[in-house]
């Protein structure tokens, strides 16, 4: 029995993805894995993605960097050499993880393959990221984040139906990525715990692809039911038949979004009417027929359409955070649709300890850093460093690891191999 | 004990693991569909006369409603057990005590206060099994000053950050068009559990772990959240959200264009002055290549409203399925936007991936699941079960699993506990 202070302090993991699995490695090294970044001797391509610190473009600028590699050590290798992949196989040898998203069949080409890995390291977990899977008619096909929700089917859903010709809209902030990310580290986790039972590692083939796919709820099924493909809408659920908009706007210029609407009792209808009924007459409410939308769960789009016609002319003659609190305190799931950085302001996410400080790691970085996805009351998630600097854990890695002397490393150096 | 295996008669990566599953809607029923694909044994309690919300959601089998003919639940809770219990009896909760105290994790999604409510929260539970691992998913968490505020899907999008993120600008937010943050929730529920079984087998203990979905949603917005804190920018600004254009207009072309037929889009990425060569050959435009408007990726950017213009009309005869595998074979980044019948009939990488599996559903037929996006070398997922007909595991896991006798499984049959 270990006694573990993190949940994964005795897991080892070499992190060579690029953008498309770097929140796999974060997402270990926050729980207490020792995740070792490799990259070449330029630099991983996500140090060069921004927004930037002070609008530096540089390696050690990029917020996107920051964000995706805290609790991780970075360590240079040029794996493109004979020298340097001989390194990595080494490194292989001694680590728990390999995370990869490379282009397919790459690190088989210049020399490391999982057959031949296996062979020398049973334990290894081998993930391999990629936009459609290392196998099928896609396996060399090129995604971007755009490319990956198109095809898998979220941007057909998103879009505006006010405004018919526009397209379909591809939300921002890599959310195809993070999607594949979440499945990589599913399943990387999943072999973790099949190998604490039978000490065998394994290759797992991660398509980006397929975890969107997997990720659009009834759109699916609303096809293999009932042959239908829903409609998108402004700000709401896609459907099969057009349903009321669900974003208002308040005095104030803030935003609404409502659902859950009516409610499924009557008690927090008649709360609900009694509200409407405060900013304009709606004696027209109060009938059987609104009620019967409560108790027989009826969705007739007439009346959905005249309901929320009023509750859009309440929403407009309030201010959000009232309409947000007042709608929760009778037990409406509304929500205040807000800019990301708008949560910094709600004391609730400081309560609850999401936003961390860590301005002792380093000065002239930041503070605060967003945080925690979960909280643990054993092995807490944790903030362990800030990004890693590109190679600063160089002698450290590869004296420990395998055993490098000072000169060694200097003579790596002056052969550009790390 | 419910030994799951794959075709191959081997025992899956969660065979052995029970789950006592509270959940209901989408959040929590995701994290246990891949509890129960990798092989756990899940136990879904609900009670016949309150079942879970989404028994109730289209689309149905056959277009008739019914407790056990939805798609969408059918889709959700494949492989899972049901147990009808009504845990208000103290006979029934008595069975969901014993039931705890054979079981590895109990997992909930309910507002924050219910398992208080019912004498159940995590100190309770550990007096029933010492070693439990226990799961919440609520919209703000069980801390902190909105602790009883509620979320579904949509407004703890709309609260994160994620919907106001998708749009274009200078529009109504587009959001998304549907529960994207019930599956994202749902995968950090999957996550956490399997980090507490890690540790679980390191160490011998369990513990516990408090979702906030909202919170899940604002993890996906760190990048920007470090925008502000450390550059003092806010991502309301003008221009934001940009739409289909690379966020921070970083490279151009990149957009959602129509082609020939009902809805027909293709997403394309252009990242590089090879690719743009390439690009404007497929298309048969090589005169673009000449214009001295586009010749360079920063004047693309700059001058990318003309570039738009004059793909979008380039592309309106197009097969965007066809343009896509041209672009892709020759290296460009493209991707048609795929609704549900796309996927489901006619993606070919799908296909080759046997990603679509059928099961047959006892009371309805058999149907089309979406498989497990990543493939395991040594381990598998199953896709054996549907979804279960409510309660008909009940009898065989109180008699069976828990070993009430037969007069006490009579008296809380005649007073309706199961």
């Amino acid at each position: 029995m270990i006694n573990q202070t993190y949940a994964l302090n005795d897991v080892t993991v070499l992190d060579l993805t690029d953008e498309k699995g770097v929140y796999t490695g974060k997402l270990l090294a926050d729980m207490g894995a020792n995740v070792i970044r490799i990259e070449p001797l330029s630099g991983n391509k996500t140090r060069l993605i921004g927004p930037f610190f002070m609008d530096r473009v540089n390696e050690e600028s990029s917020l996107y960097n920051w964000y995706h590699n805290t609790s991780k050590k970075s360590i240079t290798l040029d794996i493109s050499t004979k020298e340097g992949i001989e390194i990595l196989k080494k490194l292989c040898l001694k680590a728990d993880i390999l995370l990869e998203s490379f282009d397919d069949n790459y690190l088989e080409g210049i020399g490391l393959s999982y057959d031949d890995i296996s062979k020398q390291n049973s334990q290894l977990i081998w993930t391999a990221i990629s936009g459609f899977g290392r196998t099928g008619p896609y396996a060399n096909y090129k995604t971007t984040d755009l490319v990956a929700l198109s095809l898998g089917g979220p941007v057909a859903s998103c879009g505006y139906d006010h405004l018919p010709n526009n397209p379909p809209m591809c939300p921002d902030g890599w959310a195809g990525y993070y999607t594949g990310s979440h499945y990589a580290a599913i399943s990387t986790l999943v072999a973790l715990i099949y190998r604490d039972m039978t000490n065998r590692g394994q290759y797992i083939d991660v398509s980006i692809h397929e975890a969107i796919s997997s990720s659009t709820e009834a759109a699916l099924p609303m096809y293999i039911y009932q042959n239908a493909v829903p409609l998108r809408q402004t700000g709401r659920h896609h459907s099969i038949n057009p349903t009321p908009p669900a974003i208002y706007r308040c005095m104030d210029g803030g935003m609404i979004h409502v659902f859950g609407t009516p409610p499924q009792d009557l008690n927090r209808w008649s709360k609900l009417l009694e509200w409407i009924q405060e900013s304009q007459d709606a004696s027209e409410l109060f009938t059987p027929r609104y009620e019967e939308m409560v108790t027989m769960r009826n969705r007739d789009s007439d009346l959905m359409f005249t309901l929320f016609s009023y509750i859009g002319h309440l929403i407009n003659s309030l201010d959000s955070e009232y309409v947000f609190n007042r709608a929760q305190s009778i037990g409406l799931p509304w929500g205040l649709v807000r800019s990301p950085e708008e949560n910094v302001s709600d004391k609730h996410f400081w309560e609850r300890g999401f936003f961390v400080d860590i301005s002792s790691e380093n000065d002239e970085k930041p503070s605060y850093f967003p945080g925690a996805p979960y909280i643990f009351n054993k092995t807490p998630w944790r903030i362990h460093s800030s990004a890693p600097i590109l190679g600063q854990d160089n002698d450290e890695i590869y004296k420990l690891m395998l055993n490098f002397t000072t000169s060694d490393i200097e003579k790596l150096k002056a052969n550009k191999i790390i | 004990m419910i030994f799951n295996h794959n075709d191959k008669g081997e025992p899956l990566p969660l065979s052995g693991i029970r789950v006592v599953d509270l959940t209901w809607i989408v959040a929590g029923p995701q994290t246990t569909r891949i509890f129960a694909d990798l092989g756990a044994e899940v136990i879904k309690v609900e009670y016949k006369e309150s079942p879970d919300y989404i028994r109730g959601a289209p689309p149905f089998a056959d277009n008739i409603s019914g407790v056990n003919r939805s798609g969408f639940f059918n889709n959700l809770n494949r492989n899972k057990h049901s147990l009808s219990l009504n845990v208000m009896h103290p006979d029934g909760m008595d069975v969901l005590k014993n039931l705890i105290g054979v079981s590895d994790i109990l997992i909930e999604n309910f507002s924050s206060k219910v398992l208080d409510k019912w004498g159940l929260n995590y100190e309770e539970q550990i007096k029933i099994k010492p070693d439990i691992i226990y799961l919440s998913l609520s919209g703000f968490g069980h801390s902190g000053s909105k602790q009883d505020y509620t979320t579904w899907g949509p407004t703890a999008q709309a609260l994160s950050g994620l919907t106001y993120m998708s749009g274009s600008p200078n529009e109504y937010p587009a959001g998304w068009g549907y529960s994207f943050l019930d599956h994202t929730a749902g995968y950090y529920g999957a996550i956490a559990l399997l980090l507490a079984l890690h540790h679980r087998n390191n160490s011998g203990e369990g513990q516990s772990v408090d979702i906030s979905q909202v919170e899940t949603g604002m993890a996906l917005t760190g990048t920007y959240l470090l925008d502000y804190f450390v550059n003092g920018r806010k991502y309301k600004r003008e221009g934001n959200p940009p739409g289909n254009r690379a966020r921070f207009d970083i490279v151009a072309p990149h957009n959602i264009y129509r082609c020939y037929g009902e809805d027909r889009w293709i997403s394309i990425v252009v990242s590089n002055d090879i690719e743009w060569s390439i690009f404007c050959k497929v298309i048969n435009r090589i005169d673009l290549l000449e214009n001295n408007l586009f010749s360079t990726n920063t004047l693309r950017i700059t001058n990318q409203d003309v570039l738009d213009q004059e793909i979008s009309e380039s592309l309106r005869n197009w097969n965007a399925d066809e343009l896509m595998h041209l672009l892709q074979t020759k290296g460009v980044s493209a991707g048609l936007v795929q609704n549900a019948r796309d996927r489901v009939d006619n993606d070919i990488q799908l296909k080759d991936r046997n990603y679509f599996q059928e099961i047959e559903h006892p009371e309805i037929g058999t149907y089309k699941f979406d498989g497990f996006p990543a493939k395991f070398n040594e381990i598998g997922h199953h896709m054996k079960r549907s979804s279960p007909i409510i309660g008909q595991d009940s009898k065989s896991i109180i008699s069976g699993l828990l070993g009430y006798k037969q007069e006490d499984i009579d008296r809380m049959e005649s007073e309706d506990v199961f």
